[in-house]
């Protein structure tokens, strides 16, 4: 039993300290920053500006209005895939395999750098419209360019719990005449679920956590009208751009807390939290 | 047994083993800096490697220190992230730098404390006592930018003023001399004919109006709006800490970059790649672009092509008598931190190298804030003569003071222009008024938030 | 992609393969990468095979405890561990660099889906036979999640290979640079104009990458 618990004391204790630390900061508050020779005393002024903090809920609802778009097409799009992949030739996989994992593998800034010079207009000199510079646009980018980066990952993870499937019975299926997509609903989607449900909370948390992409696109920045700023990257500016370490602890707590709520009722929607035995 | 889990892990394991082995044989001894007894400086400019190498005055503090001068360089952003957590981790450590430069819009961030005994809590070393002891003048201006509760924390390491780089070929071709206007109202006329004269042209070649712009401006924020600004010495936060938003200049100011950043303007917004702006000078997208020092030099490097067919032009100006036809654009300001190793050391290894220094002028100096630039090849510039013309601007910058929430300020400004230009013109001032007080009174909040901190 | 391709040369090549800071970078990259990759996707396969076939008391507050971790975001823990960096006198270590990478969340609770999925009868069988966890976590579950852990341990590698902040935060020397580290300073001194060389840059890029890539190929579902 040792074994077993090995694994979750050592991720506890790596784990505890930092949080520690930062929930400490955002309830306090006292003259000064970090590094004022006054005590800390706890105080939940942090939280009560955050209230009234116009930017704070731009942000918020700039990120969460990002993480449900994505969220939406994200699994879907990758289970489409991966059920696809399940008819391509061997002979072919390892180098579909390949494109698929290097739109991930390259990393978030490379592929804000490309994406910029592709969408820059200094480069398609013909035209006067800077797709940038709109406001109304900075979602759809946002949105296309991680659907890009991640679908070929999570369509891969799909396929390799697609893998372990019994292919009895995709026969029996066939054999009692099911057309490929029944297949797929009724064979493949229930016993690929729990996979599925990971990686959809895992996406959803992620794309709640963008940062680097927006960062890179508009120049740290927080875009045309604010349209770029995502929750981390206000957490960034007010922690590291304005040295305010307490404040931004307290936005992430904030968030952390919103995130939280969103979790806990997709595990519990899911049922992830059960142990599933065949 | 060992393949239980698969290829990978073995695969990856022996690759991890190899690069261990590798680095094991080129083990260069000791890498905690305890034992680095060099004298550690820190910047994000690969010019000031070079001028530190050939420096006679480095050659002078090691000699009378005995420490030799080792000095680091990395990208701002990676400076600023280490700067600040090892500064608040507020304890004397090793990995300190013994002196560091610092971006002036990364300085704000240290400013932070509110309580007239809190010079201790800034992070960095005061610098009074050095340069009251010091017969040396430094750019009252400059020296402002680095002032926090009356103490000076920084020393100002360089001037940057901003001109007007401009395209004759492309303004001539229009019947237009650009650097007769001297006046923003007459700027903002003179690039309208411009616009309106090649706007024809193209449009009667091609059928498509490429949009061809007379001012390239950088994407999203407020730049434009500062530098007006601070050619008549205006911070948005001033040295008190009180929030300027609502200032009758301040309104006049986003007045005139809402009309030229309007679809109807002169401005064009560069793409957000780095050398975006050079490229669009390039292409003839934009007639001028905004430079600042430093973007002049770049230019001969990224733009060769252009050599022979620019000029630069003084900024022009809203009131002849109060503004001086410059401004500055960021900078770069020399600290020793709080905790360094020996602050001794540093104090002296600032006194010998820009209080008392030798190096004879390839550094030129304006005011004696040391500018540190090569000369540009007058070529380039159609034989102006530069680094005249800058020099002469650089002794008449105005003072911006340096603040933690500059950004915030920044940012609230840069939404209030952006929303006016989509404004007509006619509704422009009333609203302005409103949305200015509305952002005044938030930004006064926040800086109230982040000083008033107890119960 | 192809762009960079099309910019990148022999002669830009050349100069990047016989830059040997660019060398030094490579191997460190290879060392951090392959050892954190090993390290946590093994970390994390002992987490789930612990959370998905041991109903032990508390393990719902564990399992939402994982979940919860995920939500923080890395700047706010930055502060709180870089601070644990210094008192323990690591800083500028390989060591330190990697820690944070070697506990995988979100590959505890992948390989948890996938361990679900592994018949209970044989994992009771072996435990019938006298076979510690250990042996039945490596000999009986593990090979039938091959694919999952692959998929993990290629991402752990890619993660590692292009993490930039916090090495970059952690690690001083410029022997200790990783490969990530060079090409951003490449970069970084290309943007300021002072490398103007487009197919060295072009190169640096391409080759910083290319390990990753290559690693990729790795990752069948056929083992």
């Amino acid at each position: 039993m040792l074994f077993v618990f090995l694994p979750v004391v050592l991720f506890g204790t790596v784990l505890v300290y930092p949080m520690l630390r930062g929930t400490f900061l955002a309830f306090s508050s006292a003259h000064g920053e970090s590094f004022s020779p006054n005590p800390d005393r706890l105080s939940l002024n942090n939280f009560r500006f955050l209230l009234s903090d116009r930017l704070f809920w731009l942000a918020a609802a700039n990120t969460f209005g990002f993480a449900l778009l994505v969220s939406l097409f994200q699994i879907p799009l990758a289970l489409i895939l991966a059920f696809m992949l399940r008819s391509i030739r061997s002979a072919v996989m390892p180098f579909v395999r390949i494109a698929l994992l290097s739109t991930h593998l390259v990393g978030g800034v490379f592929v804000g750098l490309m994406f910029l010079q592709i969408v820059s207009p200094s480069v398609r000199s013909a035209a006067s419209f800077d797709v940038l510079s709109d406001p109304r646009f900075t979602l759809l980018i946002l949105c296309t360019i991680t659907l890009w980066t991640t679908v070929g990952i999570t369509a891969l993870h799909l396929q390799s719990a697609m893998r372990s499937i019994d292919p009895a019975l995709y026969d029996s299926a066939r054999i009692d005449g099911a057309s490929g997509t029944r297949q797929f609903w009724h064979v493949t989607l229930p016993a690929v679920r729990g996979t599925a449900c990971v990686l959809w909370l895992a996406g959803i948390i992620a794309s709640a956590q963008l940062f680097e992409l927006p960062f890179v696109l508009y120049s740290q920045t927080a875009g045309p009208r604010g349209s770029a700023l995502t929750l981390v990257m206000y957490l960034f500016q007010t922690g590291f751009a304005s040295g305010d370490l307490r404040y931004a602890a307290a936005i992430a707590w904030v968030m952390m807390l919103l995130l939280l709520v969103v979790s806990v009722a997709f595990v519990r929607v899911s049922g992830l939290a059960r142990t599933q035995t065949n | 047994m060992l393949f239980s889990a698969g290829k990978i892990l073995p695969i990856l394991l022996l690759l991890g083993v190899a690069a261990f082995v590798l680095l094991a044989s080129r083990l260069t001894g000791s890498s905690t800096l305890s034992q680095h007894p060099d004298f550690i400086v820190w910047t994000f400019s690969p010019d000031r490697v070079t001028t530190y190498r050939d420096s006679i005055d480095v050659a002078k503090f090691e000699s009378i220190t005995g420490r030799r001068v080792f000095v680091r360089l990395m990208s701002p952003a990676v400076l600023n992230l280490k700067l600040a957590s090892l500064i608040d981790l507020n304890q004397p450590t090793d990995a300190l730098p013994d002196a560091v430069e610092i971006e002036l819009s990364y300085l704000g961030r240290y400013f932070t404390a509110q309580e007239t005994d809190a010079r201790s809590a800034v992070g960095l070393l005061p610098l009074d006592d050095l340069l009251s002891s010091s017969d040396a003048t430094l750019s009252p201006a400059r020296l402002e930018n680095c002032r926090f509760l009356n103490s000076v924390f920084a020393l100002p390491l360089d001037v940057h003023p901003v001109t007007i780089t401009y395209r004759p070929d492309l303004f001539l071709a229009a019947g237009i001399d650009i650097e007769k206007a001297t006046t923003w109202t007459m700027f903002i006329a003179a690039c309208q004919a411009y616009q309106k004269s090649s706007d024809k042209k193209t449009a009667s070649t091609s059928g498509i109006r490429i949009g061809r712009r007379a001012l390239g401006v950088q994407p999203f924020n407020s730049e434009l709006a500062m530098m007006i600004l601070n050619q008549r010495g205006i911070s948005l936060i001033d040295s008190t800490g009180k929030s300027r938003l609502k200032d009758q200049h301040v309104l006049d100011v986003a007045s005139l970059c809402a009309r030229m950043i309007a679809s109807d303007g002169i401005t064009l917004a560069h793409g957000a790649a780095d050398d975006a702006w050079a490229s669009d000078l390039d292409s003839g997208k934009v007639a001028a672009i905004i430079t600042p020092d430093w973007r002049a030099q770049q230019l001969t490097r990224l733009a060769p092509k252009l050599a022979g067919k620019v000029r630069m032009m003084p900024l022009p100006v809203l009131d002849p008598l109060l503004d001086v036809p410059t401004s500055t654009w960021g900078g770069t300001v020399i600290a020793i931190p709080l905790h360094a190793r020996s602050t001794t050391d540093s104090l002296t290894f600032l006194r010998v190298l820009y209080l008392e220094s030798q190096q004879p002028s390839e550094l030129l100096s304006a005011n004696t804030a040391i500018w540190p630039k090569q000369p540009l090849a007058d070529a380039f510039f159609s034989g102006q003569d530069i680094c005249q013309l800058q020099t002469m601007l650089a002794a008449r910058v105005k003072p911006r003071a340096t603040s933690s929430n500059a950004v915030i300020a920044q940012s609230l400004l840069a939404d209030v222009i952006w929303r006016a230009s989509e404004l007509a013109e006619a509704d422009r001032g009333k609203w302005l008024i409103k949305a200015l007080t509305d952002a005044d009174a938030e930004l006064s909040r926040r800086i109230e938030f982040r000083q008033r901190r107890s119960h | 992609m192809l762009w960079l391709i099309g910019r990148a040369d022999i002669a830009g090549l050349k100069r990047v393969l016989l830059d040997s800071s660019w060398r030094d970078a490579i191997v460190n990259s290879i060392f951090l990468a392959s050892i954190q990759a090993v390290v946590s996707t093994l970390l994390a396969g002992m987490m789930g095979f612990a959370m998905a076939k041991h109903d032990f008391f508390g393990r719902k507050i564990v399992l939402m405890g994982l979940v919860f971790t995920m939500l923080v975001p890395a700047q706010l823990l930055m502060p709180g561990a870089f601070e644990m960096v210094m008192k323990t006198g690591l800083f500028d270590t390989r060591l330190a660099a990697i820690f944070p990478g070697l506990f995988s969340v979100f590959g505890s609770l992948l390989m948890m889906q996938a361990i679900a999925r592994v018949p209970d009868e044989t994992l009771h069988a072996a435990r019938l036979d006298g076979c510690n966890e250990l042996r039945v976590w490596w000999d009986i579950v593990m090979p039938q999640i091959i694919p999952t852990t692959t998929t993990l341990a290629v991402l752990s590698f890619a993660a590692a290979w292009n993490a930039l902040l916090w090495p970059s935060l952690i690690l001083a020397s410029e022997s200790k640079a990783t490969a990530a580290m060079w090409a951003a300073n490449v970069a970084f001194n290309a943007s300021s104009g002072e490398l103007s060389d487009t197919s060295f840059i072009a190169a640096a890029v391409l080759l910083t990458m290319s390990p990753v890539l290559l690693l990729g190929l790795l990752h069948t579902n056929d083992d």
